[in-house]
C-alpha cells in the first residue's frame, strides 16, 4: 500500500519522460503528486507489478522510495537519477502477434515461451515516425526499449544519489584553486605552465566526479567547471593586462635608456674635448717653460695658464664625481654648525678676481634677524653657491650681481640676482637637467659643462631645500636657494665668533653613553663631562636598555655594534617600551645602509666615528638646554 | 737615526693618552695572533675599532691603518695586513705626542 503522510493512496502514475534542460535523459519519475496525494509513475508501477505483495514506502524525511527490499534515493521532484551502464545489455525484442497468439492459445512456441517464462513483459510500439526517441549519455533508446532498460536499472538500484552540497563545494573549491595556483605571480612562469593548469582543472574535476559516479553520487558537474573557467579567463585577462602594461613600460624604458644612450654618447664626446683643450694648453706651456731659460719673462705667464688649466680640469672632474655620487645615491649630506656669514663671505672672496676683472657690482646682503650659527652641511652649501655666483658673473657683461641672504621660520633663503642677459622660457626648462645648457653656444662661449645647475638643485633637495630660477630674457636672472635650518644654541650672539666657540658652548643634562670600546667610552665622556654633562656609561644594548628606562636620561649616544645586544635591537626596544627622548648611533660606517636602516627604525641620527667634536657638540646643543656656567674640564 | 712622527694632541685628554697608546699596542699583538690563525673576522674587528678610535683622539694616522686594514681583511689579502702591520708598529714605535691647548 502506497503510504503519504499516512494516509492510504491508491492509483497509478503517469507514463512520462523527464529529460533535462540539455534534453538528454538522465531521471526517471517515480513519483508524482496531484493535490496532496503522492502517486506512483510507470516505472514504479512496472516493478510494483512483478511485486505485488512488496510494501511500497515513501519516507519523505530522507526522501527515499521504498519496494519490498529495493530503496531509491528519490530527488525532490520524484524522480531517480538512474546509473546507465556504458554498455547496456541489450533486451531483446519480440514481434507482437507472436506473444498475443502464444496468450490467446496458451500454446507458445517452445522458443517463445522460453523467452517469456518468469520475465517481464512490456507490450507496446514504437513508431519511428513518431519520433518515440529520447538521448541518454550512452545512446539513443526507443521509448519502449527505454522503458525495458530503465526497469533492469530500477532493479538492479543501479541509481545515483542526489547531488550533495559538500560534495559539489569541494568540486568548486578544486575548480576555483587550479587557476588561482596557476597564476601565482611568480617569475619566469611559461605559458606552458597556465596551459599545464588549464588542463589540469577540468582532469581533475572530472577525476572527482567520476569517482563520485561510481560511489553511485550525482554531482552537480557543470557548476565548477563554469566557475573554473570563468575563474581561468578572469585569471588570463589579468595576466595579459598586466603584461601588457609591462610592455608598455618597457617599450618607455627602452627608449629612455635609447635616449640616455644618447645623451651619453654626446657627454663623452664632449668630455673628450673638455678635457683634451686644457690638458693640451697645460702640455704645451709645460714644454715651453721646460724650453725656456730660468728668469724668462715668460715664465710667470706660462705657470697661470697651467694653473689655471689645472683648475679647470680639476672642477671638470669633481663636477663628474659629484654627478656620479647624486645618481648613485651617495650623496651625503653633513650638517655642522656653521657661520652663514662665513660660507658666503668666502665665496665672494673665491671669485674676487672674476669680479674685478669685469668690473661688476658685487654684494652680500645680509637680512635683519639672520640667526649667526645655522646646524647647515657649509661645504655643500659653499658648493651651490659658487656655482650660482660664478654663473652670474660669466653671464652678466656690466651691471651687477647681488647675494640677499634671508631668514624665514627655520629657512635660509639666498638669492643670487644678476643683470645679465636672461633666458627664454624654453632654456629654463632645460639648464636643470645634466649635460644641457642655456643655448648650444653656451658651451664654446663660456666653457664648462652642463653639471653645475644639475647638481646644485640636487644638493639643495639633498639638503631638503630647493632651488629655483626666475629669469627675464636682457633683464637678468634671479636663482634661489631655500634650504631648511636648525638654529644652533648660542644663534642669538650677535658679534660673529669662531665656529670652535660657538659650538663648545656649555649645556646641562644627561647622557647615556652605550659602547663596549673602552677607549671611545673615556674619550667620549670626557667630551661630554668638558660641556657640563652628566654621563651614564655602560658597555652593551642590554644595559643600555636598563639604564636608559631606569634614569630615564636627555640624550643616547648608542654605539651600533656591542656585545650582548647590538644597538640597533636596543634602541627597538627602548622605542617599544615608549622611551621617547633621542638616540644618535655612534657608527664608523656612516656612508652604509646600516645608517638609513637606523634612521628608519628609531634612531634620531647620527655621530660619526671617529668622533667629531664639532658635530658632537652640535648634537648636544640642538638637543640639550644651555647653560650660563662658563666652560670647564670635569675629570 | 729614525725620524719621529710628531701627533699633536689636545692637552684635556693627556691623562687618557697612555692608556690609549698601550691599548694600541695590544692592537698589534691582536693583528699578529690574528694573522697567525688566518682569522680575517678577527683582523676587520681590530680594523674597525682602531678606524673608529683613532682620530677622536687626534691620532688620524690610526684611522688611516683601521680602514686600510678592514680593506686588507675584507679581500682576505694577508701580504698587505703584514705590510700595514709593519707600518704600525713603526708608526707606534716613532710617535712623539705634543699637548696642545
Amino acid at each position: 500500500m502506497f503510504v503519504w503522510n499516512d494516509k492510504p493512496l491508491a492509483g497509478v502514475g503517469v507514463i512520462g519522460v523527464l529529460p533535462d534542460q540539455d534534453g538528454v535523459f538522465r531521471r526517471v519519475p517515480l513519483l508524482h503528486q496531484v493535490g496532496d496525494k503522492v502517486l506512483p509513475g510507470l516505472s514504479a508501477a512496472a516493478i510494483f507489478a512483478g511485486k505485488r505483495t512488496a510494501e511500497i514506502r515513501f519516507d519523505e524525511a530522507l526522501q527515499e522510495f521504498q519496494i519490498g527490499d529495493h530503496t531509491w534515493p528519490v530527488d525532490t521532484d520524484g524522480s531517480v537519477r538512474l546509473r546507465f551502464p556504458s554498455n547496456p545489455k541489450s533486451i531483446e525484442g519480440l514481434h507482437f502477434s507472436d506473444v498475443f497468439y502464444a496468450a490467446m492459445t496458451m500454446r507458445p512456441a517452445a522458443d517463445i515461451a522460453d523467452k517469456i517464462k518468469g520475465r517481464k513483459v512490456f507490450v507496446g510500439s514504437t513508431a519511428q515516425s513518431l519520433n518515440d526517441y529520447q538521448n541518454t549519455l550512452y545512446g539513443r533508446y526507443a521509448g519502449l526499449h527505454l522503458l525495458g532498460q530503465v526497469s533492469v536499472l530500477l532493479e538492479q538500484d543501479e541509481v545515483l544519489a542526489p547531488p550533495k552540497l559538500r560534495w559539489d563545494l569541494l568540486l568548486l573549491v578544486v575548480a576555483l584553486l587550479i587557476p588561482m595556483a596557476s597564476f601565482r605571480e611568480r617569475e619566469n612562469r611559461s605559458p606552458l605552465h597556465y596551459a599545464g593548469g588549464f588542463i589540469l582543472s577540468p582532469v581533475f574535476i572530472g577525476g572527482i566526479s567520476s569517482w563520485l559516479y561510481l560511489q553511485k553520487q550525482s554531482t552537480a558537474l557543470g557548476f565548477p567547471l563554469l566557475t573554473g573557467g570563468v575563474c581561468f579567463v578572469f585569471f588570463l585577462v589579468r595576466r595579459l593586462w598586466r603584461l601588457y602594461n609591462e610592455r608598455q613600460r618597457l617599450v618607455y624604458e627602452k627608449l629612455a635608456a635609447e635616449e640616455s644612450y644618447k645623451l651619453k654618447s654626446q657627454f663623452i664626446s664632449h668630455m673628450t674635448h673638455e678635457l683634451r683643450t686644457p690638458l693640451a694648453a697645460i702640455m704645451g706651456f709645460n714644454r715651453l717653460l721646460g724650453e725656456s731659460e730660468h728668469g724668462d719673462k715668460g715664465h710667470g705667464q706660462y705657470t697661470r695658464i697651467i694653473e689655471k688649466n689645472s683648475d679647470h680640469l680639476m672642477t671638470l672632474i669633481n663636477n663628474m664625481l659629484d654627478q656620479g655620487k647624486i645618481e648613485a645615491g651617495q650623496m651625503k649630506i653633513s650638517k655642522v654648525p656653521t657661520r652663514i656669514h662665513d660660507v658666503v663671505d668666502d665665496v665672494v672672496a673665491t671669485l674676487s678676481n672674476m669680479v674685478a676683472e669685469k668690473g661688476l657690482d658685487l654684494n652680500a646682503r645680509y637680512a635683519d634677524g639672520l640667526p649667526t650659527t645655522l646646524d647647515l652641511d657649509a661645504f655643500r652649501l659653499r658648493q651651490v653657491l659658487l656655482n650660482l655666483l660664478s654663473n652670474a658673473l660669466k653671464f652678466t657683461a656690466n651691471g651687477f650681481v647681488h647675494i640677499d641672504v634671508n631668514w624665514n621660520e627655520g629657512q635660509l633663503q639666498i638669492v643670487v640676482a644678476d643683470s645679465g642677459a636672461g633666458m627664454s622660457a624654453d632654456v629654463l626648462e632645460r639648464i636643470f637637467i645634466p649635460f644641457k645648457q642655456g643655448a648650444d653656444n653656451t658651451q664654446h662661449s663660456f666653457g664648462g659643462t652642463g653639471l653645475g645647475l644639475a647638481i646644485s638643485r640636487n644638493l639643495c633637495e639633498l639638503m631638503g631645500g630647493t632651488l629655483t630660477v626666475a629669469s627675464d630674457r636682457g633683464k637678468g636672472s634671479a636663482f634661489t636657494v631655500q634650504v631648511p635650518a636648525v638654529l644652533c644654541a648660542d644663534s642669538s650672539l650677535a658679534v660673529a665668533q669662531p665656529v670652535a666657540k660657538v659650538a663648545a658652548a656649555r649645556v646641562h643634562g644627561r647622557v647615556l653613553l652605550a659602547d663596549d670600546n673602552n677607549d671611545i667610552r673615556e674619550l667620549v665622556s670626557r667630551l661630554l663631562k668638558k660641556q657640563g654633562v652628566t654621563v651614564i656609561s655602560v658597555v652593551n644594548g642590554r644595559e643600555a636598555v636598563e639604564q636608559a628606562l631606569k634614569e630615564s636620561p636627555d640624550l643616547v649616544l648608542m654605539d651600533m655594534e656591542m656585545p650582548v645586544m647590538d644597538g640597533l635591537t636596543a634602541t627597538k626596544h627602548l622605542r617599544e617600551r615608549g622611551f621617547t627622548k633621542p638616540i644618535f648611533a655612534m657608527t664608523a660606517h656612516p656612508e652604509g645602509p646600516e645608517v638609513e636602516h637606523a634612521l628608519k627604525e628609531g634612531f634620531d641620527g647620527y655621530l660619526e666615528k671617529p668622533v667629531n667634536r664639532e658635530r658632537l657638540h652640535g648634537i648636544l646643543a640642538a638637543f640639550l638646554a644651555p647653560s650660563s656656567e662658563p666652560v670647564a674640564v670635569t675629570r | 737615526m729614525t725620524q719621529k712622527i710628531i701627533v699633536e694632541v689636545d692637552a684635556d685628554l693627556a691623562d687618557l693618552v697612555p692608556n690609549f697608546l698601550a691599548n694600541r699596542q695590544k692592537d698589534l699583538k691582536l693583528i699578529m695572533a690574528a694573522l697567525e690563525n688566518a682569522n680575517d673576522d678577527a683582523l676587520f674587528i681590530i680594523g674597525h675599532n682602531m678606524k673608529g678610535v683613532g682620530g677622536g683622539y687626534g691620532f688620524g694616522d690610526i684611522t688611516e691603518f683601521g680602514k686600510h686594514l678592514e680593506v686588507a681583511a675584507r679581500d682576505k689579502n694577508h701580504a698587505a695586513v703584514r705590510d700595514l702591520l709593519q707600518q704600525y708598529q713603526h708608526y707606534l714605535a716613532n710617535i712623539e705626542i705634543r699637548y696642545v691647548s
